[in-house]
């Protein structure tokens, strides 16, 4: 008596390929925020030095 | 908004950085290996535990819309939309990390099933809020508006969690892992160290989401401080 067994696939470049997705996305969203948040603090920067001007 | 970084939110980033990390080695290093799938099969943690993530942000969205229709209070405004937009990042990666999955477990990247098709929706429907509220100029009708939107949007979570409960008719092939699952539905078993690896992610993601809140309002109110002095500005000249 023989008995099937099923091997257990290779899928670790799937797995990576997941964790790439997940990561990617928490990555670009960390970014975006920090991009943004040095380009406003540059913007009020020179909003209140030239409000510092005018007064 | 000269203020350097509030201690609190310094700690907190370290906490979530602290638990995502312990978290990967739970996924990779305590929990076993999936025999029928193999290692893809691990995804499945943070997938989950993103989709939860997501949730307790719509959850977020609505109670702080409900807040500030009562109070009317601009600080609830911002935690609403900064809610959205997190919950949309992390709900993102359960959509896109999912057909990886299912790729092997099912032998397709996708399927139209009740609890795919109502995540996909609950996605768009948050994705309008925003466009709802970048499409009006008014800052207090924006805030009233976002928030009754806000309020009827997470019914569309309500159904992600539902839907592929109750209507046993429409058997999906996904997995339900936390309650009953439909009659016809796909089931899947967890070991107990599978348990605790997802029990680990799902706290790591939901510490995330408040981490991601607090530093998302405070560029929220940078932007508010930009936008009255640009006002002021304009004023003048």
């Amino acid at each position: 008596m023989y008995t099937l067994q099923q091997a257990t696939p290779d899928t670790f470049n799937l797995m990576l390929l997941g964790y790439g997705i997940i990561f990617g996305i928490g990555a670009a969203y960390i970014a975006w925020l920090a991009l943004k948040w040095r380009a406003l603090r540059r913007r009020l920067q020179a909003l209140e030095a030239a409000a510092g001007d005018e007064d | 908004m000269r203020k350097e970084m509030p201690r609190g939110l310094i700690a907190l980033t370290f906490v979530s950085a602290a638990l995502i990390v312990f978290a990967l080695w739970m996924v990779f290093g305590y929990a076993p290996r999936e025999a029928v799938m193999g290692d893809v099969q691990r995804v499945f943690y943070f997938h989950l535990s993103a989709f939860i993530g997501a949730s307790v942000a719509f959850l977020g969205t609505l109670v702080a819309s409900v807040a500030y229709l009562r109070t009317r209070n601009r600080s609830w405004d911002r935690i609403a939309k900064s809610s959205v937009e997190i919950g949309l990042a992390l709900s993102a990666m359960t959509i896109l990390s999912g057909p990886v999955w299912a790729s092997v477990a099912w032998n397709a990247l996708w399927a139209w099933d009740p609890r795919l098709t109502a995540v996909a929706i609950m996605w768009l429907i948050y994705a309008a809020y925003l466009m709802l509220r970048g499409g009006i100029d008014d800052p207090d009708k924006s805030a009233r508006f976002g928030a009754v939107y806000g309020i009827v949007a997470f019914a569309s979570v309500i159904m992600t969690f539902v839907l592929p409960r109750v209507v046993s008719t429409f058997g999906s092939p996904h997995p339900t892992v936390i309650g009953p699952g439909s009659e016809s539905g796909g089931s899947m078993t967890l070991t107990p160290k599978m348990k605790h690896t997802l029990y680990v992610s799902m706290v790591a993601f939901v510490v995330l989401y408040f981490t991601l809140l607090w530093h998302r309002v405070r560029l929220e109110e940078l932007a508010d401080k930009v936008r009255e002095l640009q006002a002021r500005a304009f004023e003048r000249d």
